[in-house]
């Protein structure tokens, strides 16, 4: 019923209320990113609620004309950087660490056919995805999945533009690698 | 080859017209004369062709629960707002309320704060949840769902095997920097929180607080607490069994 209150309804609406009805519109947009995040349905709930607790409380620091679903976007990494850092152990953040810098050195030579992508499964691509290290899934999934523009991604992940730069190419790097022997492997090794 | 590593990282942007237009046309003249570098744009563009035609399917429904829940909190009222901040629902101001204590609970000896802390989190779990269901996980297997998504391997007792009770569910307590397990049990009609804390050292406690009865207690290696709203001897007996289980370990 919430969701339904929209702009055009010739009725009046509270700033307060119009902020949420806005913000609400984008539970999907949030919940597809907390649970690539967080790759665990249970856990991606607690993270967008917890936005959303935080964004409504926030509400009146928000600047009416900015990018909003960017500003909910930082709020959610955010909760979860904090999550992250503190949990007893993240042996994820650690493995990112490694690959960012493994990967710096790693340029892959293979020139698969350009079909392969285009015969990507969802199902593979959800699998590879979830493979990336956090840092490079988030920075693609804002980029080709939200469309967000660089600057905002830098803004929403807190960090300066060249790494921003190399994280999403690196992560797409890595995910076309991951594609394309995900299809070399097929028949053979699953 | 220098050319290509000083290049490397703008390649990204070049596919996504994030560049200046002399740096776009920079990379334009040197792709002219590499063919590795073009091959490199081509991964970058096939990539970011299939997410964007797969977003859609990607990005799955939130589902309807979780809208429910996020559609009930509410934006500081006009008059808190002035104010910065001042709750007007009972979840923001257990927000608020645990901002300000959560870190000193984690290293303070008193039992009380402690307490209040986690009946706070009791509280707002439970009025968020609306009616929470019965888990459709056993707790052993909940447990090592837990271990396996956040690294701690924590006890999960089964139900008390008393009286209509049942076990929900292990979430990690989203307060306290996610250093708490929240392990929840439906007794009748009641809700009922065990939280595991990984701290050493805390008093024991039996206190009223905040309509709940909170009782919290420690093994030496980690601190329990339970808080219900249900009467002391009640939550008694219930600390009794929780002690009893967890003592003998995982």
């Amino acid at each position: 019923m919430v969701l339904r209150l929209g702009r055009r309804e010739g009725r009046r609406v509270s700033p307060d209320e119009q902020f949420r009805v806005d913000a609400l519109a984008h539970v999907n947009s949030l919940y597809g990113l907390a649970l690539r995040l967080t790759r665990n349905r249970a856990t991606a709930e607690d993270l967008v609620q917890e936005t959303y607790l935080r964004a409504f409380q926030a509400a009146s620091r928000f600047e009416p004309g900015t990018h909003l679903k960017a500003w909910l976007f930082t709020i959610l990494h955010n909760v979860h950087r904090n999550l992250r850092r503190s949990a007893a152990r993240s042996p994820v953040e650690v493995a990112s660490d490694v690959v960012e810098r493994a990967e710096a050195t790693h340029m892959a030579d293979e020139d698969p056919e350009r079909q392969l992508l285009r015969e990507t499964l969802d199902t593979d691509l959800q699998e590879a995805l979830d493979a990336l290290p956090d840092v490079f899934r988030q920075a693609v999934w804002l980029r080709d999945v939200e469309e967000l523009a660089y600057a905002e991604i830098g803004r929403v992940m807190d960090v300066p533009m060249g790494t921003v730069m190399s994280r999403i190419a690196r992560g797409r790097r890595m995910l076309y690698d991951l594609l394309t022997r995900q299809r070399e492997g097929d028949g053979v090794t699953r | 080859m220098s050319k290509c590593r000083e290049l490397e990282e703008r390649l990204a942007p070049f596919v996504d017209g994030e560049l200046p237009p002399d740096a776009q046309a920079e990379v334009e003249g040197h792709l002219e004369k590499c063919p590795p570098c073009r091959d490199t744009v081509r991964a970058q563009a096939d990539c970011r062709a299939l997410l964007r035609d797969r977003a859609a399917r990607l990005r799955c429904a939130a589902p309807d629960g979780l809208v429910a829940r996020c559609s009930a909190l509410k934006c500081g009222s006009s008059s808190a707002r002035r104010r910065t901040w001042l709750p007007a629902t009972l979840a923001a101001s257990v927000l608020l309320t645990l901002g300000g204590v959560t870190l000193y609970g984690l290293t303070a000896t008193s039992g009380r704060v402690l307490a209040a802390q986690l009946a706070l989190d009791h509280v707002k779990c439970r009025t968020l949840q609306h009616d929470p269901p019965a888990g459709t996980l056993e707790p052993t297997e909940a447990a090592a769902r837990f271990a396996r998504d956040y690294g701690w391997k924590v006890a999960v007792p089964a139900a008390p095997p008393d009286e209509d009770a049942r076990f929900i569910c292990v979430r990690r307590c989203m307060y306290m920097r996610g250093r708490v397990a929240h392990v929840m049990y439906g007794v009748g009609d009641r809700v009922v929180s065990l939280f595991v804390i990984p701290l050493a050292e805390s008093p024991p406690a039996d206190l009223a607080i905040l309509g709940q009865r909170a009782r919290a207690w420690s093994d030496g290696r980690q601190t329990y607490a339970i808080i219900a709203d249900l009467p002391q001897e009640r939550v008694a007996r219930l600390t009794q069994y929780f002690s009893t289980e967890l003592a003998r370990g995982p």
